[in-house]
């Protein structure tokens, strides 16, 4: 769901909660905010209907009410408690909730509640890509320090400019360095990772290497 | 309607809303006539310049129910104040009823605590006086490896997340956590997993017919395996009273621990006095329990309140409360000023074939209430096992 609270109008909001007073309540508020509500109740077995955001009543609540994995909610959760007691917080926090309703549900806080889940659920998805993406690489380290000791002895250069080369490549290739890595690791050619003005460059200096470098690209 | 006790003996109109029909009638019933009685005593007293007229309803368990016959009271008969619920989902329903017209809930029963309403004056346990002792009892004596069986609904949910805690504090652990559909009596499965399991003890938290038929099952299995004696692996609770071994009935109702702020066998004349007028006003074949001794002490406090405060007016009776003394009949009891939750006295207490608890322990001094938990020392568990290490390790096999 787009994280934009300004944009609201036309979403779906799913309310999982018996039909009392703030089922009614939320369900006119969010009518007020634009949204397009469904509401089903009691929770049961029926395969749940799309929607962009779920508000559930976190009271009553059970292992399996969602057919995700815990932590995996792949839309905001806004949990409704009355009982604030530990395990239900435990539990509603379990299910990927990012915020919170407080029952008697009235006109005020059920905007910031949509405000924060949104917020929150983004941030929480980029946060995971991210580190999904640092745990790639830190798996990938070592092939990348074979590839660069790989780099410095067959082109005589020093572990920077290894570093660099191999990340000038991995651009120009639009893969990761991490990619390139495993290429030269399993036995890729060296020689691509040099582009011409590089080989200008390295080889109008005066540097350890530099014969070894220019036999190379002859 | 604040009254002014300016003229003879003014009414003071109290609503009593409990469920005497439905799934927990009994519970309900004792909480209402000991709430009556409690009112009939301070209404033949002269001493009190006023009157008490109780105005019951039966929301017979239904929670919309206990919404609409609250807000009647509150908005169409001018009650400020209301002694009831049970449940806290009853409870949590009609808190914004009782804030929306400035009135006062006078709650006679236990719970699970995490919450602290300042509508609401609780006079029964919270978790610190009846499931927290109850740990620091067992753990010690019987061992830490727990089998955890209740009703599905969250006052056993959240007693098992902190029998847990305790358990795992202490070193041991939940051998397993089973519930029930309120009504069922499917036990049969569950006392079977236990006999293969072989728990220190059994924590239950089953109520009403569930509960019953899992007494009754599990005396079979003990009369079967004396390895399920209990004085082995008993069945514990904070919610066993008077009235359910009776209606368990018999043998199978005996040898099982409580934890309770209130047992009938409590020796004090206060009591006694309980118990006679309890019997004299209802019938000689009823037994007193804690809930009825909870709906009592409510009213009482409520009487008291209002006569130091010369007024009903829900803020003046409130600031008043604080200040109350109250020879119960399970102790003094006090209402803390900070939380609104009664002081307490908590006792363990061993149940017996005639339908009453041998006390085995009780508390010095009142527990202060602490309905978030926030003073248990998980640590001061670990220290008791210690403590009984060298004790246990003498009788251990």
């Amino acid at each position: 769901m787009n994280a934009d609270i300004a944009s609201l109008h036309g979403r779906r909001a799913l309310i999982l909660h018996r039909k009392d007073r703030n089922r009614d309540a939320l369900e006119s508020q969010l009518h007020r905010i634009g949204l397009d509500v469904a509401c089903l109740a009691p929770l049961s077995e029926v395969a749940l209907p799309d929607a962009d955001v779920i508000f559930f009543d976190a009271d009553l609540g059970y292992q399996g009410l969602f057919p995700w994995n815990p932590s995996e909610a792949p839309v905001p959760l806004i949990a409704i408690l009355a009982s604030e007691a530990p395990g239900r917080i435990e539990w509603a926090l379990d299910q990927g909730a990012t915020a919170w309703l407080h029952k008697p549900i009235g006109s005020t806080g059920v905007f910031s509640a949509l405000a924060v889940a949104l917020r929150l659920f983004e941030e929480r998805r980029q946060m995971r890509a991210s580190i999904a993406d640092l745990s790639e690489r830190v798996r990938a380290r070592p092939i990348v320090v074979r590839a660069t000791l790989a780099v410095m002895s067959g082109l005589g250069v020093d572990e920077n400019r290894a570093l660099g080369l191999l990340r000038q490549a991995a651009m120009r290739e639009r893969v990761t360095v991490e990619l390139l890595s495993v290429r030269i690791a399993a036995g890729g050619a060296l020689a691509g990772l040099l582009p011409q003005e590089a080989v200008a460059t390295v080889a109008g200096r005066t540097q350890p290497g530099r014969a070894q470098l220019r036999r190379k690209q002859t | 309607m604040a009254v002014s006790l300016i003229h003879a003996r003014p009414s003071i109109p109290v609503g009593i809303v409990v469920s005497t029909t439905g799934s927990y009638a009994p519970v309900g019933r004792d909480m209402h006539d000991g709430a009556l009685l409690a009112i009939r005593q301070i209404n033949a007293d002269d001493a009190n310049p006023f009157r008490l007229e109780p105005v019951a309803a039966d929301p017979g368990g239904q929670l919309e129910t206990y919404r609409t016959v609250c807000e009647e009271m509150l908005r169409d008969r001018g009650i400020r104040h209301i002694i009831g619920c049970y449940t806290s989902s009853s409870r949590k329903e009609i808190i914004p009823v009782i804030e929306k017209y400035d009135g006062l809930l006078w709650y006679p029963s236990h719970y699970e605590g995490f919450e602290s309403c300042d509508s609401v004056i609780y006079g029964g346990a919270a978790p610190n006086q009846h499931l927290v002792p109850l740990a620091g009892w067992m753990l010690p004596r019987y061992g830490t490896n727990v089998y955890c069986i209740g009703s599905n609904y969250i006052w056993p949910w959240e007693n098992n997340r902190i029998m847990r805690q305790l358990a795992e504090a202490a070193g041991g652990r939940i051998l397993r956590e089973r519930y029930l559909p309120v009504g069922s009596t499917e036990v049969g499965e569950i006392v079977r997993e236990i006999a293969a399991m072989r728990p220190d003890f059994v924590f239950n938290t089953l109520i009403g017919e569930s509960s019953y038929a899992f007494y009754r099952a599990y005396h079979a299995l003990r009369e079967q395996d004396p390895e399920f004696a209990s004085d082995r692996r008993p069945v514990t609770s904070c919610s066993l009273s008077e009235p359910e071994l009776l209606a368990i009935g018999g043998e199978a109702a005996a040898g099982h621990l409580t934890s309770s702020v209130y047992f009938q066998s409590i020796g004090r004349s206060e009591n006694a006095a309980f118990v006679t007028a309890f019997r004299a006003a209802f019938g000689a074949e009823r037994v007193t329990s804690a809930d009825a001794e909870a709906g009592w002490i409510v009213a009482t406090l409520l009487a008291r309140a209002i006569r130091e405060a010369g007024s009903s007016a829900v803020a003046e009776v409130k600031r008043a409360v604080y200040e109350c003394r109250l020879e119960a009949p399970q102790g003094p009891v006090r209402v803390d000023a900070e939380n609104n939750h009664a002081w307490l006295t908590p006792r363990i207490g061993r149940s017996d074939a005639a339908g009453g608890f041998a006390l085995l322990w009780e508390a010095e001094t009142p527990a202060r209430p602490d309905p978030y938990l926030a003073r248990v020392e998980l640590a001061t568990v670990r220290t008791r096992m210690r403590a009984a290490g060298a004790r246990l390790r003498v009788i251990g096999p």
